[in-house]
């Protein structure tokens, strides 16, 4: 059967401006109706990978040929991060029904769009497109951020404004430059042509690019934001912000290293923006006290895991980078979830008041394998990222760099072995059970992150397909 | 030479930059932004002209047009970043309900 891949992107857009008049015929149907569109957009992507394994998909908008028109380029790995993106968004849908603050309806149509816009991120071959896409996801994204409306919310929310803005400006500068330099937007175009740009004008096109998409993919000096953001947000947006928005954010910058400029001397810069975010992310982790903030910092650390293998640019690192994008994708968005509940059930958001709140098997067993894979513990998915990123460092002797990476970890796995000891205390106090919209997304996502963790033949599969996207396919 | 267009296009922007940077008050950085956010406007503008060139709509009487794509970019672009505009200012509206104060710096001190 043949999908085209345009439809991932319609359906959730339809769907989000169907949501008012579904809205007028009950407010009850909303969230289920939201479930059922991501769960089939979910399979849609599933089917669309499967296509793309076999030949990258080119879909081509409105019957205008590309280079002139708007094209879909839709390679191995684009759909599988889209698949990625798309379960994830599934999965947290499912938590979001714990959302009762008003107005819902616009929470839900949010939603929709911020998955639009990553999984449109994720698939257009255009330039162009992908800047207006990365406006659909940050606009979406601002929204949700400050959707609590209170003063922490609109406080990060506006932080991620400002940041986000002034990078989607960049974008815009890079676009103009290289636009002004071959008067083309196709990526592919692009790369063909590259030749005759000048070279240090490219370099400065390569490096707003990279600033640009680097404010999504919280690359160090760009990611004030993201602590605040994250804290402020609903608990099932940080969840959202983690696996769908920086999740497409990183891929657009694999895309702009590999299939646009294809770059390989410069990819130093890359590793050093790289290891500076994961030692600014895991450091500032280990001092935080409230559970969500520490959360957000190890997802810098854990993002900047994958600027570096991208920058190291092996084969084996950078199929660790999209091993630890999926990894992260699954594991992070669990931890959000798990911390929403604690925050619900122990009142506050002090780790420390948290004692023996996992003691509960429905909460902590999921907790556990989400923590243990995110620290990289070998029959988990987070010990594939950081392994072949460590290998394909190995493989070009970059020692100092590995060292400086495991030196990181360490402290990673410091804060979360404390966090475990807390939440897995004896303690007297009583916790209220979760519901079952808390836990069966608990429950999931960690099926995922054990079976992929037994089984990562298939992933490794449609890793395989990474030594033609470096070479600049789809 | 470079023309003297691109030169106001990439002082817009810088000044843009600088006043986010510098000013302490929520309203003059969102004034940054859109300043930067035209700089950009005027700099993909600037390079779909062409001297001479008329807009571009098919007309006997003229030879030479302008290039159309970036000024569909520009459309874009300033519908975009209109929207965001919009949406930073209506931030800054539930910010001050909730602190009364617009100032980052008194902003800290409320924290305390």
């Amino acid at each position: 059967m043949m999908v085209q891949p345009v439809l991932l992107i319609a359906l959730p857009l339809f769907f989000a401006f169907l949501l008012p008049l579904i809205s007028l015929w009950s407010k009850k149907v909303l969230k289920y109706v939201v479930m059922g569109v991501m769960a089939f957009n979910a399979i849609l992507a599933f089917i669309v990978l499967i296509e793309a394994l076999k030949a990258p998909i080119f879909d081509i908008i409105a019957g205008f040929q590309p280079p002139l028109g708007i094209v879909l380029m839709v390679g191995p790995l684009g759909a599988f991060i889209a698949l990625v993106i798309n379960v994830a968004a599934f999965v947290i849908s499912l938590y979001s029904a714990t959302v009762t603050k008003e107005p819902l309806l616009k929470y839900y149509m949010l939603s929709l769009l911020i998955l639009m816009g990553a999984t449109g991120m994720v698939l257009t071959g255009d330039l162009f497109n992908l800047f207006v896409f990365l406006e659909v996801t940050s606009i979406a994204a601002y929204g949700l951020a400050s959707y609590n409306k209170d003063r922490k919310g609109f406080e990060g929310a506006l932080k991620y404004v400002i940041m986000g803005s002034i990078g989607s400006s960049f974008v815009l500068i890079g676009i103009a430059i290289i636009y002004a330099q071959l008067r083309t937007l196709n990526m592919l175009d692009i790369a063909t042509r590259l030749g005759e740009m000048d070279p240090y004008t490219k370099i400065v096109a390569f490096v707003s690019l990279f600033l640009g998409f680097g404010v999504e993919a919280e690359m160090f000096p760009l990611n004030a934001w993201v602590p605040e953001t994250y804290d402020g947000a609903p608990h099932p947006v940080s969840a959202m912000f983690a696996s769908m928005s920086a999740k497409s954010g990183i891929f657009a910058l694999a895309r702009v290293i590999f299939t646009i400029f294809a770059f390989s001397n410069y990819l130093w810069f890359v590793v050093i923006m790289g290891i500076l975010t994961v030692f600014f992310g895991e450091i500032i982790a280990y001092v935080q006290k409230n559970i969500k903030r520490m959360l957000a910092y190890s997802s810098i650390g854990q993002m900047g895991m994958i600027i570096m293998g991208l920058g190291i640019g092996t084969v084996l690192s950078v199929q660790g980078a999209f091993f630890q994008m999926f990894s992260h994708a699954m594991g992070k968005a669990l931890l959000f979830i798990a911390a929403g509940y604690m925050i619900y059930a122990a009142g506050t958001d002090r780790m420390d008041k948290m004692k023996g709140i996992g003691r509960n098997p429905l909460i902590g067993i999921p907790l556990l394998i989400g923590i243990l894979s995110i620290m990289g513990m070998p029959p988990f998915i987070g010990f594939y990222g950081k392994f072949y990123i460590l290998m394909g460092g190995f493989q070009q002797g970059y020692y100092a760099i590995i060292a400086l990476f495991l030196a990181a970890s360490i402290v990673e796995v410091a804060y979360y072995a404390r966090f475990i000891k807390i939440a897995f205390e004896k303690s007297e106090r009583k916790y209220p059970a979760p519901n079952i919209w808390v836990y069966a997304p608990l429950i999931i996502f960690a099926i995922i992150i054990v079976l992929f963790g037994i089984y990562p033949k298939p992933v490794m599969d449609i890793l395989s397909h990474v030594a033609a996207f470096l070479a600049g396919g789809a | 030479m470079i023309p003297y267009y691109y030169l106001a296009s990439i002082a817009l922007i810088v000044i843009g930059i600088y006043v986010v940077i510098a000013k302490k008050n929520l309203i003059k950085i969102i004034i940054g932004l859109d300043l930067m956010d035209t700089g950009v406007n005027l700099l993909l503008i600037a390079i779909g002209y062409v001297k001479g060139g008329t807009a571009p709509i098919e007309n006997a009487n003229y030879a030479l047009y302008v290039d159309p794509i970036p000024q569909a970019l520009v459309l874009t672009a300033i519908v975009i970043g209109v929207s965001v505009m919009a949406l930073a200012l209506s931030m800054v509206i539930g910010l001050y309900k909730n602190i009364g104060t617009l100032e980052i710096d008194e902003l800290r001190r409320v924290k305390e």
